[in-house]
């Protein structure tokens, strides 16, 4: 998946018109809550075959952490 | 695998009583600092928006009771006739006697009747289910009356965003009776125990009974308050395991029955939230024309009522008119969970009826 089409996601998920910056800081996001939480592992569950875990969502710092969450699976 | 055929057992009627006191996810405002951005967000994504509760006085069993007194009427039944009381719930009235006992003296049931109360939640009415089948299969019983409802908003503390907003209280009666016809049953049954913590009551009974010092309530790293005494839910290591489980589990009952998915009706799942279901239904390619989701935002997550509630709330006129074969499935606290494909035929199925006080 390209970095683009990731960010494009997130942005569903969170149902936010701004855009977004993989510098980001998740918590400095309004949207960044328990339900954008659930939005993300069920995306990386069907997009890249990928169970996460809460902690390690909560461990997550910026949107370029997320993507790192991935394993390569999103690239530029 | 624990799984189970059954042949010439059928649903003859489902009936759900909910309690008349509304709540709306609109007043909470407060639970979620002011940002009425964020209620609309959890309206639109995760279907959360109205709720019946209980007052203080009502309990499952008088929810149970209402709607088993009206199935028993809607279908003529003779109550001596009924031969076994199933009554799954998790806020039963006492540790003892069991709920199904009382219900039975309620109901004035004949003393030939085997009844036996049911400890699940989510999973339980196909649990519930399956044992009715066993019960009539087996020949112990001709008729089998199976209540289940809960009223998880006693559990919940009202200062928890993660619990508070999601559940309602609703109790239900279903009749499965041993007929002539030719109709087929299959089911499939699971447990996890190793995700018990996931949903739990950690106080009030003998592992940790309460006490002044487990009703304090305190903050977690989230921001929600709640004591020992209130029900506490992961609910991320919960959507994980929905997601996860439910369409493995939906193939398998499928594949054991023979039973093509085109070829079945609706799909039934327990109606955790709008999102959950959705995502489920989206893994296993199900138009959403067969699966009814809507429950959940009029009446909350009810438990183990959820199924039939949405039976009674959805489908109340296409199970009415003929045959139709559905998948109902429950998935839940436990972990548990439990899935059939049952054919019914001109179902007992009256809208859901609302619970009159001093009946």
């Amino acid at each position: 998946m390209k970095k683009s089409d990731f960010l494009d996601e997130l942005m569903e998920i969170m149902q936010r018109d701004e855009p977004l910056d993989p510098s980001d800081e998740l918590d400095s996001l309004g949207e960044w809550d328990s339900m954008t939480v659930l939005g993300v592992i069920s995306m990386f569950d069907l997009e890249f075959g990928i169970t996460l875990t809460i902690d390690q969502l909560k461990a997550a710092k910026t949107i370029q952490d997320l993507i790192h969450l991935s394993n390569d699976n999103v690239s530029n | 695998m624990a799984n189970a055929r059954f042949k010439n057992v059928l649903i003859e009627g489902v009936v759900t009583v909910v309690p008349q006191n509304i709540k709306s996810i609109d007043d909470e405002v407060g639970l979620y600092g002011g940002n009425s951005k964020q209620i609309e967000r959890i309206k639109n994504a995760i279907g959360l928006d109205k709720r019946r509760v209980t007052d203080e006085f009502t309990t499952s069993l008088d929810l149970c009771v209402q709607a088993a007194n009206q199935l028993l009427d809607g279908l003529s039944v003779d109550k001596k006739d009924i031969e076994g009381l199933i009554f799954v719930t998790q806020t039963p009235d006492h540790f003892q006697p069991a709920n199904a006992a009382i219900a039975h003296g309620k109901l004035e049931l004949d003393k030939n009747c085997a009844s036996f109360d049911v400890n699940l939640g989510c999973s339980g009415y196909v649990y519930g289910l399956w044992m009715a089948h066993m019960m009539i299969a087996s020949g112990t019983c001709a008729k089998v009356l199976l209540l289940a409802g809960d009223t998880i908003s006693k559990y919940v503390n009202a200062r928890d965003r993660s619990t508070a907003p999601l559940f309602g209280d609703a109790g239900s009666a279903t009749l499965v009776s041993s007929v002539e016809r030719e109709v087929s049953s299959f089911f499939s049954l699971h447990t996890d125990g190793s995700g018990a913590e996931y949903i739990k009551v950690p106080a009030g009974a003998f592992r940790c009974p309460s006490s002044p010092e487990t009703a304090i309530e305190v903050q977690d790293d989230d921001g929600n308050w709640r004591s020992k005494n209130n029900l506490v839910m992961s609910g991320g290591d919960v959507f994980n395991f929905s997601i996860k489980t439910e369409p493995a589990a939906i193939n398998e009952v499928l594949e054991y029955s023979g039973i093509a998915m085109d070829s079945v009706d609706y799909f039934v799942f327990h109606q955790a939230n709008q999102y959950i279901i959705k995502n489920i239904a989206k893994r296993l390619k199900l138009s959403m024309d067969k699966v009814p989701c809507d429950t959940v935002s009029k009446y909350g997550n009810q438990s183990s009522a959820s199924i039939p509630a949405t039976i009674n709330d959805s489908l109340a006129e296409a199970v009415s008119e003929g045959k139709k074969t559905l998948v109902l499935s429950g998935f839940g606290v436990g972990l548990s969970w439990a899935s059939a494909v049952v054919d019914i035929d001109k179902m007992y199925c009256p809208e859901i009826q609302i619970y009159k006080n001093g009946e």
